[in-house]
């Protein structure tokens, strides 16, 4: 599976962290997701997919240590790698060569 | 510790998992981040969803943790990888075979799993109280009966003990409800201060009651729960209901805290919990307060049991002139074997129904792996002769065991995901507490152990074949024949096939059992003329009408305008009804028989009635007299009437009427007479009436009885006119249920019915099951000797001992199964015998009919191939050869 394309929900959890402000850690992530999907999201997906994406070398992340968190809890703090975001950006272009044309239908409700 | 704020805990089981599945660091981080996220919803959607949605996200953890392992395995060098997928072809392209292999084991390990939940939900999972080992139910112990306690007994206890932390208390009761649609009977749990802190349970808003509040003149306060304050009480958020009051019995109470949503299985259904403001007693009974303790740090069970006998001795002198059961003390138990209930020997039945049903269900699917082997010696060999080990072929088998079974598993587990959601629809009124059954985490690792047995046994018993059958060269030289006849094959299918038999022995014997037991239920006469006869519950709130001569207010014009409606023929009142509610079981004391010093009296169901009530019920009085008008008058002297099972019990071989008594617990003062005998009525469920039943007469008195109205036509059809008058006598009292006669009969057998039902299912699919591997191996045999019998027929054989010969063949191991299972099944029977009737464990013609059931289907199993052979053309088959 390794040299194929990024999966959707490894896509929409990369451009979570990007709209997060380019780094973020998982519960921000998962409430965002929902917000933006429209249905529940389920943290152990997001967290697998995080590892994922992080053996793929596409994102990085930092541990907090409890002492320096507002809650007094860990936290791990995810960042999209340049190779994750040109990865990103190679999927969106592959998906725009797709669309191209077909405007008529992309307007359609 | 779970509160406002802090995330519900972690359940056993997925911290187990977790623990597999990810180091300690990273456990934290999830935790860290899930409490996280609890606390984020909680804010936005209140801490109810929060919690709900915590437990769903950390049960998400361990699913998609596992996969994503067993994804990784699933690629690991050494071609583990292609093996599988080899496999899973190899199985698609005979889909038969790997279906009814698949189906048949997911219905046995989804029938385990659903009553695994059962178990888990009962044995294994924590009560929802917290630190609930700490908790204990005191009662009082007059062996063999556990009775609850007297408000003396309460009020010494909560006074002198030393040995808990807190005790508690409660009674459940019914109390109408004045609401904006009428008024409603509501199920309440009445709780003593201190019984929440007991439990462990604190109130989600507001404050539990103070022990001034439980104080007999104190102001009403009541508590209720998130759920109804939000649903009933019109209030935006749960919080503000706090200060508001609700009318309980036309009286006014304050609501003074807001509990969790769900009290637990101790005071589960109820949502209103009023203080219980006890009257200072007067005698030693009545009991009914179930009593619980939550023990003080370092007391240890025994030392408590010891304080709380020693008190009881200390209590017993201060009290003996209205209680001299010096054998009883008091007892404790732990709250988790209380709550469980009386469920344990018929979860013992069922488990061991589907377990035995899963047997024959895995048998089966070896049996039917080994005859595929078998046809595939040649595909085996030319594997072989190509260059692969044994290990290899183990490892094929092994990969197509794993796909067998993982389906199998994983379909049975979404059945019985299925079959869980839909217990307590089914099994809901004869399985206690079956809607608390979830597919929790020892279920599912249960049902995966179970999968997993199943994927060594299907590997195991081919490959052990597989080793002694397969030879490189014979087989490719015979076309694979040989071994498809493979000697110990052969044998060790025949012995698959009697096995089979044998487990479904104690199946049938079982389901014979219980319906011979359920047929001599429902012959019982029950003793009364159901038929006709509509049963209408009320209760009267003790406010409006507050003294017996007030009920009557009721009562007596509700009598009357029932009997007004057109079609009835009499109507009578009651305190309990037949055949299986009675709910005051009180003591006496025989004046010419009193109990032995230090014994307890007597007891035996205590029925107030109408005077009408043995005409209109049509029972018959058989001594003596029945009640008569002056019965009732002011001063008259008191009478009862006895049972024929209560004569023979205290009067046996003689006449009780005339006889005296002192009623519940009372040793002077006036003497009650029996006046008359009745023939026996069940109370307490039809087939059982082991106290027999005493009568009082009263028509004013009661606060919650039953009008029996008995119409000349169809009971059903005088409902509406019933509750019309009932209506029009007073808007303001709850009919609490109404039913006819005949329907109350027939669901006071429920229980045995839907057992005999469900065992009957089980024993059903395992005999068909076992038939069809019967039929299979038959068929074997006479595809392979064909030739032997065209030869046979050729030179003039008889078509009948062709077929005598071939059904002997199957027959033989139905009976060898037969004698083994009936064998195994006399020690296991005994377990049933809770719940039969008049029918003994051993039952020699439930036995018999069980025997004579399994060799019937087996011999027509055995005919079918049997006259197929007496069939077979000799010239064709010798020209083939």
């Amino acid at each position: 599976m390794g040299r194929r394309g990024l999966g959707e929900f490894e896509q929409q959890v990369m451009l979570t962290i990007l709209q997060l402000g380019g780094e973020s850690y998982s519960v921000p992530m998962v409430l965002e997701l929902e917000e933006r999907g429209g249905r529940e999201i389920s943290q152990a997906a997001v967290y697998i997919a995080l590892c994922r994406l992080e053996e793929k070398g596409l994102v990085r992340s930092r541990m907090e240590a409890a002492s320096e968190t507002e809650t007094g809890r860990e936290r791990r703090w995810f960042r999209v790698t340049p190779e994750g975001l040109e990865k990103l950006r190679e999927t969106r272009r592959t998906f725009e060569r797709f669309w191209e044309g077909l405007d008529g239908v992309a307007e359609e409700a | 510790m779970s509160g406002p704020g802090s995330p519900p805990p972690v359940p056993g089981p997925i911290a187990w998992a977790l623990a597999r599945l990810i180091d300690e660091r990273e456990r934290r981080l999830v935790l860290a981040e899930l409490a996280e996220l609890h606390a984020a919803v909680a804010a936005r959607h209140g801490v109810p969803e929060a919690d709900r949605r915590y437990l769903r996200q950390l049960r998400r953890y361990p699913v998609l943790l596992a996969l994503r392992r067993v994804r990784a395995t699933a690629r690991l060098p050494g071609g583990g990888d292609g093996e599988l997928r080899r496999a899973g072809r190899g199985l698609a392209s005979s889909p038969v075979l790997s279906l009814t292999i698949v189906a048949t084991l997911a219905l046995g390990i989804a029938g385990c799993a659903v009553v695994f939940s059962m178990v888990e939900a009962l044995y294994l999972s924590p009560l929802p109280y917290p630190d609930a080992d700490r908790v204990a139910r005191i009662y009082t112990d007059a062996p063999p009966n556990r009775f609850p306690f007297s408000v003396v007994d309460f009020q010494a206890l909560e006074a002198r003990q030393t040995s808990f932390e807190r005790v508690g208390a409660y009674r459940n009761a019914s109390r109408a409800l004045a609401g904006d649609g009428g008024v409603e009977l509501m199920r309440v749990v009445e709780a003593t201060p201190g019984l929440l802190e007991t439990w462990g349970l604190a109130p989600r808003w507001g404050r539990t009651p103070t022990r001034a509040e439980g104080a007999p003149d104190a102001p009403a306060t009541v508590m209720v729960t998130a759920g109804f304050a939000e649903r009933r009480m019109g209030v935006a958020t749960p919080a503000d209901a706090i200060g508001r009051t609700l009318t309980l019995d036309d009286q006014p109470w304050e609501v003074i805290g807001i509990l969790p949503p769900d009290l637990g299985p101790l005071a589960r259904g109820s949502e209103i919990v009023p203080t219980l403001r006890l009257e200072p007693p007067s005698r030693k009974g009545p009991f009914f307060l179930t009593v619980f303790g939550r023990l003080a740090p370092g007391v240890e069970p025994a030392a408590a049991r010891t304080e709380l006998r020693a008190l009881n001795e200390e209590l017993f002198p201060l009290w003996a002139d209205s209680y001299q059961d010096r054998r009883a003390s008091w007892g404790l138990e732990d709250v988790t074997a209380y709550a469980r209930g009386e469920a344990g020997p018929l979860l013992g039945v069922l488990m061991g129904a589907v377990g035995l049903m899963l047997l024959i269900a895995v048998t089966n699917a070896v049996n039917l792996l080994l005859a595929r082997f078998g046809s595939r010696a040649r595909e085996m060999a030319v594997r072989r002769a190509l260059g692969a080990s044994d290990g290899r072929i183990w490892w094929h088998l092994a990969a197509e065991s794993a796909w067998l079974a993982g389906l199998g598993g994983a379909l049975g587990l979404a059945s019985a995901y299925v079959g869980i959601r839909a217990l307590p629809v089914v099994a809901g009124d004869w399985l206690p507490r079956a809607g608390e059954a979830t597919l929790g985490g020892y279920t599912v690792a249960f049902a995966s152990g179970l999968a997993g047995m199943a994927t060594f046994l299907f590997a195991i018993v081919p490959a052990i074949h597989g080793r002694k059958d397969v030879h490189l060269g014979a087989d490719l030289r015979s076309g694979g024949r040989s071994s498809t006849d493979g000697r110990s094959q052969q044998r060790t299918q025949r012995l698959l096939v009697a096995g089979q038999l044998a487990v479904v022995t104690p199946l049938l014997v079982g389901t014979t059992l219980l319906l011979a037991s359920f047929a001599k239920l429902q012959d019982v006469e029950p003793g009364y003329a159901a038929e006709e006869l509509l049963m209408v519950n009320v209760a009267l709130g003790p406010t409006r009408y507050a003294n017996g001569g007030r009920r009557a207010d009721f009562w007596e014009p509700a009598i009357s305008s029932l009997a007004a409606i057109p079609g009835v023929a009499g109507v009578t009142l009651s305190s309990e009804r037949p055949p299986d509610d009675v709910g005051n079981v009180n003591n006496f004391r025989l004046e010419d028989r009193p109990p032995p010093a230090g014994e307890s009296e007597p007891v035996a169901p205590w029925i107030t009635v109408d005077r009408s009530y043995f005409d209109v019920m049509g029972i018959p009085i058989v001594e003596g007299r029945g009640f008569g008008a002056g019965d009732l008058d002011e001063g008259a002297p008191p009478v009862v009437v006895v049972d024929e099972v209560w004569a023979r019990l205290h009067y046996p071989g003689e006449s009780p009427v005339g006889r005296r008594l002192y009623a519940g617990g009372r040793t002077s003062g006036p003497r009650t007479t029996i006046v008359g005998v009745a023939s026996t009525v069940p109370y307490q469920g039809v087939g059982t009436s082991p106290l027999g039943a005493m009568y009082e007469p009263t028509r004013a008195g009661l606060v919650n009885a039953w009008l029996i109205v008995r119409t000349s036509g169809d009971p059903g059809t005088a409902a509406s006119a019933v509750r019309e008058a009932l209506r029009q006598t007073d808007p303001s009292v709850p009919i609490v249920s109404m039913a006819t006669g005949a329907s109350l009969l027939h669901d006071s057998f429920t229980r045995p019915r839907h057992l005999s039902l469900l065992l009957g299912t089980f024993s059903a699919v395992a005999l068909a099951l076992a038939v069809i591997g019967l039929y299979g191996i038959t068929a074997h045999f006479v595809q392979r000797r064909r030739s032997d019998i065209a030869v046979r027929l050729a030179l003039g054989g008889a078509p009948g001992s062709v077929i005598g010969r071939t059904v002997w063949q199957g027959l033989r191991l139905t009976l060898a199964g037969l004698a083994v299972g009936l064998l195994a099944t006399l020690p296991l029977t005994g377990g049933l015998s809770a719940l039969l009737y008049e029918v003994e464990p051993r039952d020699p013609l439930a036995l018999a009919a069980a025997a004579v059931l399994l060799v019937a289907v087996s011999g027509v199993a055995c005919l079918v191939p049997a006259v197929g052979a007496a069939r077979v053309d000799p010239a064709a088959v010798l020209r083939e050869e």
